[in-house]
C-alpha cells in the first residue's frame, strides 16, 4: 500500500518534468516561420534532439513562460515589468532576454493603392479613425479599411506603442490572427491597410514610412540596419534565467553563422 | 476567434443565397420561368458585407466590454497534523488536530472602467462566507490610483505583496501573524510609482478585518504605508504604521486609556541565477511594534501597548520548472507577555524552523507539504525548550 502511494506520488511529481523532453518554443506569430526554420535545421543537424515551435502571439508565449509550459518564449516586443515580476515570483529567477534577429514592421496596402508614403502622424490618424478616406493622405477617394492584430500580439503592442503613442485603435479596425492573415486580407481588399513583419509582404504593396530626417524609407535591410526606417524592432527569445541545457544549445544555433543566415533567408535581419 | 465569428456570420448570411443558387440549377431548363435575381449581384453582396461588418463591430465592442471583467481565485484543500492535538468531545477545533479542511476558497472579481475599478473578493469556507476585499479605485494621472474600502494592509512583505496562494511556506511568519493577522483592513490609500520605487499608503481603521466584524473599536485612525524598491535581482521594502487605540472595555481613573498601535518593518529579497536547474533566493524581514492586531479591547487587552518583535529568513531553491523547496527560520519575541499563554513561566521568545516542498502541476495547480518545528528560545526554569507543537501540512491548490 505504502509502495503504491509512493509510486503514485513520484509519478505525480515527475509527470510534468517528463513531458518536457523536447525544447518547447512558443510565442510571436511574427517569428513563427523563422523559429520553425531554425528548428528544422537544428534537428537535421542534431539527430535525436527535438524542438517544438508554436505561435499564438508574444503575450501568449510570455504567459507560457510564466506558467512553465514553454522553455523559450519568442517575442516581438520587450517583456513588461509586471511579466518580469511574475516570472521572478514563480521561478525565483529573472527572465533572460536574447535578441536573435531584427524586423522591419511594414505597412501594407493593396498593390493598386496609389499612396506611396505616410508619416507616423498620418498612420496614427488612420489607425485611430480620425482619417477615414485615402484622399486625405494623397490617395483615391475611397474609404480606408483597417486591419490590425489581436492584442496578444507583440506586433500589435509595438505598433500601438510606436505609432499610436500607446492610445487605442479605432473600433473599426478588424483584428486578424496572424500577420499572414493580415497580408491575405490586404491583398484582396483594394482599400485596405495593414501592418506586420516585412518578411510577410508578398502580394501587397509596402508603403514607405517617413523617418526623422523627413525622407521616406522602405523596410529594406539597409534602412533597418542603419536605423533610418522608423519602424524596426529587435526580435527576442526569453528564458527563465540564463539559457541552459537543450534550450541553450538551440539558441546558440540560432545565433550561429548558420542560424543568422536563416534569418536573412526568411526575410529578417541578422543581429550578428 | 474574431475570424471564426466573421466566417460563421458570413456563412449564415450567405447560406440562403447559396441554397437559392443550388436550387436554381435543376429548374434552369424551364425557360418559361422568370429569371431569378442573380445572387452574385455586387450590390446585394456589398450590402451583406456591410451588414456583417456592422454586426462584427458591435460584437467586438461587446467582447471588449466583457474583457474588462476579470475573474480569479483559488482553492486550498489541506490536511494537517498537530503534535499538540488533544482528542475528545471538547477537543480542539480544526485545524488544531489531524484533519481535512478548506484553508481558502477565494473568488475575486475585478471590473475595469475608464477612470475607476471595482474589486470584490470573497472567501467561502464551510464555517462562513466572508468578505476579504471590497474597494473602489479611482485612477489618477501618471499611473497613480486611490483605493477606498476593504483592502490589503500596505505593510510588510508577506502581507502587502504575497498572496496566500504564493507563500514560500504554507503559512506566514509568526511576527506577521501577530501584527497583521487577517491581512485586510478598511480605509483609503494611494498607490503609484516613482522610478524603481513603488509606494502605497493611507489612513485605515487599524484594527484589521478579524476584530469587531471588520469595524473599528474607536474613533482613532492609523496611518499605514509601504515603499518597495525593485532592482530586478534585488527587491527591498520598508513599512511604517502609526496609530493609537482606546480601550473602552476598562475604566482607569474614571476614564479610558489610549495605547500606541505602531509598527515598523524592513525586508529584502535576493534572487540568484547560480545553478543550472533553477533560481535560488534569500528573503528576510524584521518587524517591531506595539499592540497586536485585533487586541484593542476585552480579553486581549494584555497585549495593548506592549512591544513585540520578530523576523525570519528564508532560503529557497527551484528544482526544474516544477519543483521548489524552502527552509525558514522564524523568531518572535513578546517583550512583556508570556508567549505560551500560561502564567509565570516567563517564556517570551518562540523560534521555529520550517520547510516546504512545492510541486507545481500545470499552470494553476500546486501540491505542497510543509513541516514546522517550534522551540522556546527564552524559557522559564520549569519549562521545556520543546513545546511539542510540531505541525505537518499537506495541501493541494488549484488557481485560475
Amino acid at each position: 500500500m505504502k509502495r503504491t502511494a509512493l509510486a503514485a506520488l513520484t509519478a505525480l511529481i515527475l509527470a510534468p518534468a517528463v513531458s518536457q523532453a523536447a525544447v518547447t518554443v512558443k510565442g510571436s506569430d511574427t517569428m513563427v516561420i523563422l523559429a520553425q526554420r531554425w528548428a528544422e535545421n537544428y534537428m537535421k543537424k542534431n539527430a535525436g534532439k527535438k524542438v517544438q515551435v508554436t505561435g499564438g502571439g508574444s503575450g501568449t508565449g510570455i504567459a507560457a513562460l510564466i506558467n512553465g509550459t514553454t522553455d523559450v518564449a519568442n517575442s516581438s516586443r520587450s517583456i513588461k515589468d509586471d511579466e518580469k515580476a511574475k516570472v521572478r515570483d514563480r521561478f525565483n529567477v529573472l527572465p533572460a532576454e536574447t535578441a536573435v534577429a531584427r524586423d522591419g514592421l511594414a505597412v501594407y496596402a493593396h498593390e493598386s493603392n496609389g499612396v506611396t508614403q505616410l508619416t507616423l502622424a498620418q498612420l496614427k490618424s488612420i489607425y485611430q479613425g480620425d482619417v477615414t478616406n485615402w484622399k486625405a493622405v494623397g490617395g483615391a477617394d475611397a474609404p480606408i479599411v483597417l486591419y490590425s492584430r489581436e492584442n496578444s500580439s507583440g506586433t500589435y503592442v509595438f505598433f500601438k506603442d510606436n505609432v499610436l503613442g500607446g492610445e487605442d485603435f479605432a473600433a473599426s479596425a478588424q483584428t486578424l490572427p496572424g500577420t499572414a492573415a493580415v497580408v491575405n486580407a490586404v491583398s484582396k481588399e483594394k482599400n485596405a491597410i495593414g501592418y506586420g513583419g516585412a518578411a510577410y509582404a508578398k502580394g501587397v504593396k509596402e508603403i514607405k514610412v517617413v523617418g526623422q530626417d523627413g525622407q521616406a524609407y522602405a523596410p529594406s535591410a539597409e534602412n533597418v540596419k542603419s536605423g533610418k526606417y522608423p519602424l524596426s524592432r529587435p526580435l527576442f527569445m526569453y528564458t527563465r534565467g540564463k539559457p541552459s541545457g537543450e534550450a541553450k544549445d538551440f539558441m546558440d544555433f540560432c545565433l550561429s553563422g548558420e542560424g543568422q543566415a536563416i534569418v536573412t533567408q526568411v526575410g529578417y535581419f541578422p543581429v550578428k | 476567434m474574431y475570424a471564426r465569428t466573421v466566417a460563421f456570420l458570413a456563412a449564415m448570411a450567405l447560406a440562403p443565397a447559396v441554397a437559392v443558387a443550388q436550387e436554381a440549377q435543376p429548374s434552369a431548363p424551364a425557360a418559361a420561368a422568370p429569371a431569378a435575381v442573380p445572387t452574385t449581384d455586387p450590390a446585394v453582396l456589398e450590402g451583406k458585407v456591410d451588414s456583417l461588418t456592422e454586426q462584427y463591430t458591435e460584437t467586438k465592442l461587446d467582447v471588449a466590454g466583457l474583457k474588462k471583467i476579470k475573474f480569479s481565485g483559488y482553492i486550498q484543500a489541506r490536511w494537517a497534523w498537530l503534535e499538540l492535538a488533544t482528542y475528545g468531545i471538547t477537543g480542539s477545533l480544526p485545524p488544531d488536530k489531524d484533519n481535512f479542511y478548506i484553508r481558502r476558497a477565494r473568488f475575486k472579481t475585478v471590473a475595469d472602467g475608464d477612470w475607476t475599478q471595482f474589486t470584490l473578493q470573497i472567501d467561502a469556507v464551510p464555517s462562513a462566507v466572508g468578505l476579504k476585499e471590497a474597494y473602489a479605485t479611482v485612477k489618477l494621472p501618471a499611473g497613480w490610483a486611490i483605493d477606498a474600502g476593504l483592502q490589503l494592509m500596505p505593510f510588510g512583505y508577506e502581507v502587502a505583496t504575497r498572496s496566500s496562494s504564493d507563500l514560500d511556506l504554507l503559512e506566514r511568519s509568526l511576527v506577521s501573524v501577530y501584527f497583521l493577522d487577517g491581512e485586510y483592513d478598511t480605509g483609503v490609500s494611494a498607490r503609484g510609482k516613482l522610478g524603481p520605487v513603488s509606494l502605497r499608503g493611507g489612513i485605515f481603521n487599524g484594527n484589521g478585518i478579524k476584530a469587531a466584524a471588520g469595524r473599528d473599536n474607536d474613533q482613532l485612525k492609523d496611518f499605514i504605508a509601504r515603499a518597495t524598491v525593485d532592482f530586478g535581482f534585488l527587491t527591498a521594502g520598508a513599512s511604517g504604521w502609526y496609530g493609537k487605540t482606546i480601550n473602552y472595555s476598562a475604566v482607569v481613573n474614571g476614564g479610558h486609556v489610549t495605547y500606541d498601535r505602531v509598527r515598523a518593518a524592513i525586508d529584502a529579497q535576493l534572487y540568484l541565477d547560480l545553478l543550472p536547474f533553477g533560481g535560488t533566493y534569500l528573503k528576510a524581514e524584521y518587524m517591531w511594534g506595539k499592540t497586536g492586531i485585533g487586541s484593542a479591547n476585552g480579553a486581549a487587552g494584555v497585549a495593548l501597548g506592549r512591544a513585540a518583535s520578530g523576523g525570519y529568513g528564508i532560503l529557497g531553491q527551484n528544482v526544474g520548472p516544477w519543483n521548489q523547496v524552502a527552509i525558514r527560520y522564524d523568531t518572535f519575541i513578546n517583550h512583556s507577555v508570556d508567549i505560551s499563554g500560561a502564567t509565570n513561566t516567563k517564556i517570551k521568545q518562540l523560534n521555529e524552523i520550517s520547510g516546504a516542498i512545492h510541486t507545481f502541476i500545470g499552470s494553476g495547480g500546486k501540491f505542497s507539504v510543509a513541516y514546522y518545528h517550534p522551540t522556546y528560545g527564552d524559557k522559564g526554569a520549569a519549562a521545556a525548550s520543546d513545546p511539542k507543537a510540531d505541525r505537518f501540512e499537506a495541501q493541494l491548490q488549484a488557481k485560475f
